[in-house]
C-alpha cells in the first residue's frame, strides 16, 4: 500500500501553553504545584478573586519567561506590561484573566526542527491559569464543582508562526519546543499532569480551477498530548477538505471556527463560529505597573542558558562518538544527559560504554524503583569508576551488573564491592579450562555441530561457562580456551 | 448623651491624663452611633469595639501608646474587615464576610484604634449623594432632608454628628472631599500610591485611594501617618518616597507661600453664589495670613469629567465582573449558567452601578476602545502635565470643593449628569493622582461649604500646612450641627 499525499497543502500554527517551573503562583504566594492536591487547598484571596485582593507579580515567572524567549532566539523588549482579558466563566474568579496583549515579554524568535527546518516564534507572553471544573451527577441532579488550586498558576503562551505543514511536523515542533523549555528550566511540561496544552490553527490550501483556494481555518482548542495533536490535525484538515468538496458552509464562511477534540470519538466538534467570537475588551491592568526588564539582568539570564538539546545531541555524536539514537535517548531527558556527562568526566575514554550503562542499567533501575537521574542511588561518578574497572579488565561486564545492583541496593564504592563479593576477574586459566571441560561434556551436540562446520555453534557455550565462573571470567579468554580444547 | 471630645488630639490628651478611658470613650461613641438617625451605619460591632478599647486602656497604662490608641473610628463599608460583613453598599455582597482585613484596617488595629463599625455609602462608591446605597440614603445632620454627599456619606456623617472621632473613606473622584464639604468636616485624599489599596473593594483601581475624615487638619495628619506607607501587597504604591512626618509643617503658616487660584474653578455654570462667596472669603483670609494669591489657568478642567467618565467606568466594569454568584455573595439560581449570571447581577446591582458597567463595557469594546479609552488616557496625561506646569509656579492650589452645598434628597436622582457635575472640582485631582483636602470654610443657606487645597504629588505636608493655617485663622471647623437624639 502506498500512502498518497493529501490533495491539499496544510498550514499549521500552534499556541502552546506551558506551566512555568515556579514554587508559587503568578500573582500570590500559593503553591503552584497544584496537581494532585485536594480541591481548593492551594488558595488565597488573590487567586480566589476576593474583593480587595491585588496581584503581586512573581519575579521568577517573569525571568523564566524571558529565559524561554532567549532559548527561542527571541528579543526581550525593554517595555512590557500586563493587560486584563475580560470574560466571565466559573473557573475564572475575577471575571478577567491577567495576561499580556500588545506588549508581550518576548517576541520574534525561532527554533530549528531536526532536519534543519526553522519554525518562527511570534511571541511568548505570561498569563495566569484558570481553575478547573468537575462535572458530576448526584441525587438526580447534574452539578459542577470548581477547584481553584490551578487558578493563578503561571502560564507561558508561546505563539508560533504558521510554519508547519504536516501533523508530523506539528508534533516535531512541540517535542522540540518541550525539549528546549525543559532544558532551560522554564517548565517541566508534564503533559500527563496538564502542564502543557496546545491550541492549533489548521488551514488547508489548494489549487482549484487555476486559483489558489484558502478556506477559513479551524482552531482546535486545548489539546493535551502528542497523540491528540497528531490525531486532531489529521482529522480536522481532512474534515475541512471534505466540507469544501461537499459544498459545505465553509465555502461561504468568512471567519475561523473553534473546535474541540474528542479523543474517545477520534473527531473534532464545533465550539463556536466567528459570529459568536468574544470581545475580550483588553485594557492595561491598572493594579500592576509596567515592566522594564533590565538589560543587565537579561544578559545574566542569557549567560545562564544551558546548551540546547539540538547542539548537545550533535556534540554527543561528533565529539563523544555516540550513535544518533543513543544521543537522542540521552538528550531527551536533561537529567539523564547530565548524569551521562558527569560519568564520562570520570572515564572520558569510554563514552560509548558509559552511554550503554546509562541507557540500559540506570534507566531500567530508575523505571523500576521510580525517581530521576538527578539524585539516583548510584552516583554518576560511581558508574564512571565501574566502567573504568571494566575497561581495565578488572571486572567482567557480567559481574559489573552485579556490582551495579549492589551499589543500587546498598550503596558503596565499586572497587570495594568487587573485592567484597569476590567478583574480580580471574586470570586463573586452569579454573576456566575446568569449567570449559564440564560444559563441553554436557553439550556434545554443540561440539558435533561445530565439527560439521557450524562455526557459531560454540558461541552458546560461553554463557554457561561464564555462569559456572560466577561472572568473574573474561569472555574472550573463555572463547580462546574453548577453541583450544576443540581445535 | 455624652459628647465626644472635639478632636483626636483632645481625646488623646484626656486618655493620657486619665480623665477618661478608651472604654468610656468607646461606650459614648457606641451610644451615639446606636442613636444615629441619619442611616450612617450599616453595621456596629460593639463587642469587638469594647475588646479593642480594653486592650487600648491596658496599653495606655503602660505608656508609649501611639496617638490613635483608644480612639473610636468609623470604617466605610467598602474597606474589607476580617470576620465583619463588608457590603460595599450592595446587595450583591449579601452574606459575604471577608477572611482578611484591608492593610489600612490592620494598621489602625495595630495602633490600638477602636473600630466602632461600618458606614453607609453609595453602592461600590458610585455616587455623590449616598442615595445609591442598597441600604437607603444617608441624611445630612445639618438638615435631614439634605444629602450628606457621597460616596462616603456615612463616614462623613459619623464624624460630623460626633459619633466617631475619625472615619476612613475612599475617594475615587471626590468621595471623601465632597461629603466632607457638604457635612462641614475635614476630608482628605492622599497622593495616589501612598495608601495601600489591599483589602479595599476595588471601584476604579487607578483612581481609588483611602483617606480620613476628621474634625481638624492636625487629626487628618495623625490618621495619614498611621495609614501611609509601602505595602508589599500593593505594587502600584510608590517605593522611592520616604515616609515623612506629616505634622512637621502644621504650625508654619502660609506667609510667603504662593497659592494658585485656578480661574476655571470659579467660572463653572451651576456654581452657587453662596459657595463662591464663602470660598472667596477664605482666599482673603489666606491672603491676610501672608500668602500670595495668583490666578492660574487649568484649561483642561472641563475635559476632566469626560476623561473620568470613561476611565472610571471602564475599570469598574472589569473590577465588578467577579460578582457572579459562584463563590460568595448573592446568588439567584437560574436554569443555566448564563441565566444565573443574569439573575444574580440583575438583582444584586443597583441602577447606577449597572449604568457605569454598561458605559465602561462600551468604552472598552472592540471598535470603540481607541476612540474612548485610549484617547481618555492621553487626555489624562495632558491634564496631569498641566498640573505639573502649574506646580512649577505655585506651592498649592485653592479651590471650592463642590459647586453646591448639600442638595435635597431626591433632587438629582433622575439626572445623572447633574449628579456627576458635583465632582467637577474634585475628580481632576484623582485623574492626576494628586493629594487634596477639603476644610470647612463657612456656610451658605445654613449649610457647610468646603475649601479644597490641592498640592503636588507627595506634598501632603504643604497641603496640611495651608489647611492648618486657614483653620487657625477661622472658627468654621468648630461649628457642629445640633444632633437630636433618637
Amino acid at each position: 500500500m502506498t500512502v498518497s499525499a493529501p490533495p491539499y497543502e496544510l498550514v499549521i500554527g500552534i499556541e502552546t501553553h506551558v506551566e512555568l517551573n515556579t514554587e508559587s503562583k503568578m500573582f500570590c504566594g500559593c503553591r503552584a504545584r497544584w496537581f494532585g492536591a485536594p480541591p481548593n487547598t492551594l488558595v488565597c484571596p488573590v487567586c480566589l478573586g476576593l474583593p480587595g485582593a491585588l496581584p503581586v507579580p512573581n519575579r521568577r515567572a517573569i525571568e523564566l519567561a524571558i529565559t524561554a524567549g532567549l532559548a527561542l532566539h527571541c528579543q526581550t523588549p525593554d517595555h512590557t506590561k500586563f493587560d486584563r482579558k475580560n470574560y466571565m466563566y466559573p473557573d475564572l474568579p475575577k471575571g478577567y484573566q491577567i495576561s499580556q496583549y500588545d506588549l508581550p515579554l518576548t517576541v520574534n524568535g525561532w527554533l530549528k526542527l531536526e532536519g534543519g527546518k526553522r519554525v518562527g516564534i511570534r511571541r511568548a507572553h505570561l498569563e495566569e491559569d484558570t481553575g478547573t471544573l468537575k462535572h458530576g451527577e448526584g441525587a438526580g441532579q447534574r452539578y459542577t464543582l470548581v477547584d481553584f488550586n490551578r487558578s493563578g498558576v503561571p502560564l507561558l503562551e508561546i505563539v508560533s508562526d504558521p510554519d508547519m505543514s504536516s501533523a508530523g511536523e506539528a508534533e516535531r515542533y512541540v517535542r522540540t519546543l518541550r525539549d528546549i523549555l525543559v532544558y532551560s528550566g522554564v517548565s517541566e511540561m508534564r503533559l500527563e499532569q496538564g502542564a502543557g496544552r496546545f491550541d492549533v490553527n489548521v488551514s488547508i490550501r489548494f489549487e482549484e480551477g487555476g486559483k489558489t483556494i484558502w478556506p477559513p481555518q479551524s482552531e482546535i482548542k486545548n489539546l493535551n498530548s502528542y497523540e491528540a495533536l497528531r490525531g486532531a490535525v489529521a482529522y480536522e484538515s481532512d474534515r475541512l477538505w471534505r466540507e469544501w468538496q461537499s459544498g459545505g458552509e465553509i465555502r461561504t464562511r468568512t471567519g475561523k471556527v473553534t473546535v474541540g477534540w474528542s479523543p474517545e470519538r477520534g473527531r473534532t466538534y464545533m465550539q463556536r463560529s466567528k459570529e459568536e467570537v468574544e470581545d475580550y475588551r483588553y485594557f492595561p491592568e491598572p493594579d500592576l505597573v509596567a515592566l522594564r526588564p533590565k538589560a543587565t539582568r537579561v544578559a545574566e539570564l542569557r549567560a545562564a542558558l544551558p546548551e540546547m538539546p539540538t547542539e548537545r545531541r550533535a556534540r554527543f555524536v561528533e565529539k563523544l562518538g555516540l550513535s544518533e539514537k543513543d544521543a537522542r535517548n540521552l538528550v531527551a531527558d536533561r537529567q539523564l544527559a547530565d548524569y551521562f556527562e558527569a560519568a564520562v568526566g570520570v572515564e572520558p575514554t569510554s563514552a560509548k560504554a558509559v552511554a550503554n550503562w546509562v541507557i540500559g542499567e540506570l534507566t531500567a533501575a530508575l523505571k523500576r524503583d521510580g525517581g530521576d537521574a538527578k539524585g539516583a542511588r548510584v552516583a554518576p561518578e560511581q558508574l564512571g569508576v565501574l566502567v573504568r574497572l571494566i575497561a581495565a579488565g578488572r571486572v567482567s561486564p557480567t559481574a559489573a551488573k552485579q556490582v551495579f545492583g549492589e551499589m543500587w541496593k546498598r550503596g558503596g564504592d565499586p572497587e570495594a564491592i568487587v573485592n567484597t563479593l569476590g567478583l574480580a576477574q580471574t586470570s586463573d586459566e586452569d579454573a576456566i579450562a575446568a569449567a570449559v571441560d564440564e560444559v563441553l561434556k554436557a553439550n556434545p551436540s554443540a561440539l558435533a555441530d561445530y565439527r560439521k562446520g557450524k562455526e557459531r555453534a560454540l558461541d552458546g557455550l560461553i554463557g554457561p561457562v561464564m555462569s559456572r565462573m560466577k561472572g568473574r571470567a573474561d569472555g574472550a579468554v573463555i572463547r580462546r580456551i574453548i577453541l583450544e580444547r576443540v581445535g | 448623651m455624652t459628647e465626644l471630645p472635639h478632636s483626636i488630639r483632645g481625646a488623646a490628651d484626656l486618655l493620657r491624663s486619665r480623665r477618661t478611658s478608651a472604654l468610656e470613650l468607646t461606650e459614648a461613641a457606641l451610644e451615639r452611633s446606636h442613636a444615629d438617625r441619619h442611616n450612617a451605619w450599616l453595621h456596629l460591632c460593639d463587642e469587638r469595639a469594647r475588646a479593642q478599647a480594653r486592650t487600648a486602656d491596658a496599653r495606655l497604662k503602660l505608656g508609649d501608646a501611639p496617638a490613635l490608641t483608644g480612639i473610636p473610628w468609623a470604617c466605610k463599608d467598602i474597606i474589607g474587615t476580617k470576620a465583619i460583613p463588608t457590603t460595599a453598599g450592595s446587595r450583591i455582597l449579601e452574606g459575604y464576610v471577608p477572611p482578611y482585613s484591608a492593610t489600612v484596617v490592620e494598621r489602625l488595629d495595630e495602633r490600638g484604634a477602636v473600630m466602632l463599625g461600618k458606614t453607609n455609602l453609595d453602592e461600590f462608591a458610585m455616587g455623590s449623594s449616598n442615595e445609591n446605597s442598597a441600604f437607603g440614603p444617608v441624611k445630612n445632620p445639618w438638615r435631614t432632608d439634605r444629602v450628606p454627599g457621597g460616596s462616603s456619606g456615612g463616614s462623613a456623617v459619623a464624624v460630623a454628628a460626633g459619633e466617631a472621632l475619625f472615619a476612613l473613606g475612599t475617594d475615587t473622584g471626590g468621595s471623601i472631599r465632597q461629603p466632607a464639604a457638604l457635612c462641614g468636616v475635614v476630608g482628605m485624599k492622599p497622593t495616589y500610591g501612598r495608601v495601600p489599596r489591599w483589602g479595599v473593594v476595588a471601584f476604579a483601581s487607578s483612581l481609588d485611594q483611602v483617606g480620613p475624615f476628621t474634625n481638624t487638619v492636625e487629626d487628618a495628619a495623625i490618621v495619614c501617618e498611621a495609614i501611609f506607607g509601602k505595602d508589599p501587597n500593593d505594587t502600584t504604591m510608590v517605593t522611592e518616597f520616604p515616609d515623612d512626618d506629616l505634622q512637621t509643617d502644621l504650625e508654619k503658616g502660609v506667609k510667603g507661600m504662593r497659592l494658585g487660584v485656578p480661574k476655571e474653578y470659579f467660572s463653572l455654570k451651576g456654581m452657587e453664589p453662596g459657595v463662591e462667596r464663602a470660598v472667596r472669603a477664605a482666599l482673603k483670609v489666606l491672603e491676610r495670613e501672608g500668602a500670595k494669591l495668583e490666578e492660574v489657568s487649568l484649561s483642561l478642567t472641563d475635559h476632566g469629567l469626560a476623561v473620568y467618565y470613561i476611565i472610571q467606568p471602564a475599570e469598574a466594569s472589569s473590577n465588578l465582573a467577579r460578582y457572579d454568584g459562584i463563590r460568595y455573595g448573592l446568588r439567584v439560581e437560574g436554569p443555566n449558567l448564563l441565566e444565573t449570571y443574569r439573575r444574580t447581577r440583575g438583582k444584586g446591582f443597583g441602577p447606577e452601578v449597572k449604568r457605569r458597567m454598561i458605559l465602561g463595557t462600551y468604552a472598552l469594546s472592540a471598535g470603540y476602545y481607541d476612540a474612548y479609552y485610549v484617547k481618555a488616557q492621553k487626555v489624562r496625561t495632558l491634564i496631569k502635565a498641566e498640573y505639573d506646569r502649574v506646580f512649577e509656579k505655585v506651592d498649592a492650589l485653592v479651590t471650592p470643593t463642590s459647586p453646591t452645598v448639600a442638595f435635597a434628597i431626591g433632587a438629582k436622582v433622575n439626572d445623572p449628569l447633574a449628579m456627576y457635575l458635583n465632582d467637577v472640582f474634585t475628580l481632576p485631582v484623582n485623574i492626576s493622582g494628586l493629594p487634596g483636602i477639603s476644610v470647612p470654610c463657612g456656610f451658605s443657606d445654613g449649610l457647610p461649604v468646603g475649601l479644597q487645597i490641592i498640592a503636588n504629588s507627595y506634598q501632603e505636608r504643604t497641603m496640611f500646612r495651608v489647611a492648618a493655617a486657614y483653620e487657625r485663622a477661622t472658627p468654621h471647623h468648630l461649628a457642629r450641627p445640633e444632633v437630636k437624639a433618637a
